[in-house]
């Protein structure tokens, strides 16, 4: 079932947790966090026998953890360096930033009324049960710091905020955690941007709890150096009426994966799921999505696209599943994939589980390449080769950007994909 | 002038062309009739520089230029323009954004500045206004979602935007309804002049009656069979090409 040779042993888990201990702050929930690291001690890392984790191997994610935990002092305060994107975002998005740290909150943000931070000790026990994801688990027992943002109830649009997760140099393994909790009929809009540096592991969980009728805009977004590892799980519950926006844009890293578990738990909830993973070669990058119609007449609409370059992967598993009380339900699923040169490697499963007869359910993907019919149109216009491969590219990309609906954080994305695609020579083949 | 000698080409092993010679010369309009299959398109395209045509033999230059030697963007630097038969529908790229990558790549490649906005947008509405096109198509996605007649009315945009100096048109008659014919016929007369030449395929005797051929020519079997002035398009429209299949002798 799991692959124990990837966990670093229990001794030295339990060892490098007592260390921890030490240090965590005054308040800090021990029993919380000593019984996520026993969870996680039971099972391990996911090994790639376990479906979920089939395409994906922690092995070298196991291998920086274990060198983290042997790792006594703190790592010396030498900040990666930021990529384009941050400054891009920072200077396009208008609102207060939230930084995290190694999953530790900098002070200093002033936030607008109707958001607060509550005490990050608060985070922990999760809102979901331990024993539910083992890097879940494993980012509970070490994490000792975060964001927790309260939204008050019915408080209006307030902007967008966005919260940088960043690492604090260029070899940290972090644990961030940020849980963003919306008061019956609240607002909120979120850039997450996660960063890492070229040798940076990083292991996050952002937690949402949407109460009925709150409406959620959520974007988030990775851009790591080309050693960085991200693993990051996302899991948003939708009360009666509550609405979620979520578009994750992944430009991917060594090792980038990405879960979205979305529970529409009441009765009316909908949730539109979007994502763009970019494979340059020499990135893996994969993205999971776990959708559960639990309330009646909820609404999900997912669509998904990816554009992979030779030498890199893309993984996309796009999960729905309706419950038995999930009469009157609507969902459906696209993706489409672009493959850009014989290298490229996606793997794409969609699929649906439904345990009730009242309900609408489509799902497709597709793969293929640039349409050489376009591609030639555009060249005897007079267009470059590799300049028309980028327009189609980035039509491609473009169509999925303009679903994030904040159009400054739209506008400095589309410029970073665009810049991305022209760097990377092998792109334009 | 466009020189066209003995030129053969295949598409997946048969032999569509079979050494087939045309001389165009600068200012001239010709016209190119012939069957359906008989390879006038397969002729535009090879012209254009599409991939998976096969030249087995025969020249195509342009002022002297080896057409066949170049990509497709450097036909159209050189002047070359491609009414498509059945133009690509791009969504997510605009028809301005596609003329502005055009002009300016063309304009780099000649050694001069891009072209200023201002002056870009004067001249896509000026073009627009000629075509009697809606300002709203600029901005749309290159075809995306037009009809058959707006799709065929766009190349013809395309062709005043870019001005080149030989247009070959694969049917741009076909699918046009009779106002719409008038307005794409007097777009091209409008553009007709010393230094541009046409090429201009089409099935119907109805649009060389807008837009006067010097030369009408019958394309059948692979060759250029018969070639007279427009009265061979009006005698093509009461005879069919039945009488010309056999070879010229
Ligand atoms: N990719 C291909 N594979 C096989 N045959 C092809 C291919 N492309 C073209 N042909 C054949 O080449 C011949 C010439 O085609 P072409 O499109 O040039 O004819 P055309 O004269 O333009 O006809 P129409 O008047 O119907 O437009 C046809 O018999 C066609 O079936
Ligand atoms: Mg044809």
């Amino acid at each position: 079932m799991t692959d124990t040779a990837l966990t670093p042993g229990a001794a030295q888990m339990r060892a490098a947790h007592a260390r921890l201990r030490e240090r965590l702050p005054a308040g800090w929930p021990t029993d919380a966090s000593g019984v996520a690291l026993e969870s996680f001690l039971t099972r391990g890392l996911p090994g790639t026998d376990i479906e979920e984790w089939r395409y994906t191997s922690l092995a070298a994610f196991a291998g920086r953890l274990a060198s983290a935990l042997e790792a006594s002092a703190e790592a010396a305060a030498q900040p990666a360096a930021d990529p384009p994107l941050a400054a891009a975002l920072r200077a396009a998005v208008p609102g207060p930033v939230l930084c995290l740290t190694d999953g530790q909150l900098e002070p200093g943000a002033d936030l607008p009324a109707g958001l607060q931070i509550r005490p990050a000790a608060r985070l922990l026990p999760g809102l979901a049960p331990v024993g539910i994801s083992a890097l879940a688990d494993l980012n509970a027992a070490f994490a000792r710091d975060g964001l927790n943002l309260a939204v008050a109830a019915n408080a209006g649009p307030q902007g967008v905020l966005l919260i940088h997760e960043r690492a604090a140099s260029a070899t940290t393994v972090g644990q961030p955690r940020v849980r963003l909790s919306l008061a019956g009929g609240s607002h909120l809009s979120v850039v997450l941007l996660a960063t890492g540096g070229s040798a940076t592991t990083s292991n996050a969980v952002v937690e949402v709890d949407a109460e009925a009728g709150s409406v959620l805009h959520l974007v988030q977004l990775h851009e790591g150096a080309a050693g960085a590892q991200r693993i990051a799980r996302t899991e948003l519950r939708l009360g009666a009426g509550a609405s979620a926006r979520v578009t994750s844009v992944d430009l991917g890293s060594s090792l980038s994966r990405q879960d979205v578990v979305v529970h529409l738990a009441g009765d009316d909830a909908s949730v539109d799921v979007a994502g763009l993973c970019a494979g340059p070669s020499g990135t893996h990058v994969d993205h999971h999505l776990d959708l559960q119609h639990a309330g009646r007449h909820t609404a999900s609409r997912t669509l998904y696209r990816s554009v992979v370059d030779s030498g890199g992967r893309v993984v996309f598993n796009g999960r729905i599943v309706v419950g038995v009380g999930a009469a009157g339900s609507d969902a459906a699923l696209t993706n489409r994939n672009l493959l850009l040169g014989p290298g490229a490697e996606i793997d794409t499963k969609p699929e649906l589980e439904i345990h009730t007869d009242d309900v609408r359910c489509s799902h497709g993907a597709t793969t293929g390449q640039l349409d050489p019919a376009a591609l030639f149109y555009l060249r005897s216009r007079g267009v470059p080769a590799a300049e028309a491969r980028r327009l189609l590219i980035g039509a491609f990309a473009d169509e999925l950007l303009a679903r994030i609906g904040l159009p400054t954080a739209e506008a400095a994305l589309r410029n970073r994909i665009h810049a991305l695609l022209e760097a990377a020579g092998g792109l334009a083949q | 002038m466009l020189e066209i000698r003995d030129l053969r080409v295949s598409v997946a092993g048969k032999e569509i062309l079979k050494g087939l010679s045309l001389t165009v010369r600068p200012g001239e309009v010709h016209a190119i009739m012939g069957p359906n299959g008989s390879g006038k398109s397969t002729l535009s395209h090879v012209l254009a520089g599409r991939d998976g045509y096969e030249v087995t033999g025969g020249t195509a230059t342009w002022h002297g230029r080896d057409l066949l030697a170049l990509p497709p963007e450097e036909r159209a630097w050189a002047g070359v323009f491609l009414g498509f038969q059945y133009p690509v529908e791009i969504p997510g790229v605009s028809n301005v954004y596609l003329l502005r990558a055009a002009l300016n790549a063309k304009r780099r490649h000649a050694g001069l500045p891009e072209i200023d906005a201002i002056g870009f947008l004067k001249l896509v509405r000026e073009k627009a206004k000629l075509m009697q096109m809606d300002e709203s198509f600029l901005n749309r996605g290159v075809n995306e979602g037009f009809s058959g007649g707006e799709k065929k009315r766009n190349e013809i945009f395309q062709l005043a935007v870019l001005e080149p100096t030989l247009a070959l048109l694969d049917e741009t008659d076909s699918g046009l309804d009779i106002d719409a014919l008038k307005v794409v016929a007097s777009g091209v007369n409008s553009l007709r002049s010393p230094e541009r030449a046409f090429v201009l395929v089409t099935h119907y005797q109805r649009l060389l009656g807008y837009i006067e051929p010097d030369f009408v020519h019958v394309l059948a079997g692979g060759r250029i069979v018969r070639t007279g002035d427009k009265s061979l398009a009006t005698e093509l429209e009461a005879s069919g090409y039945d009488a010309l299949r056999a070879p010229a002798a």
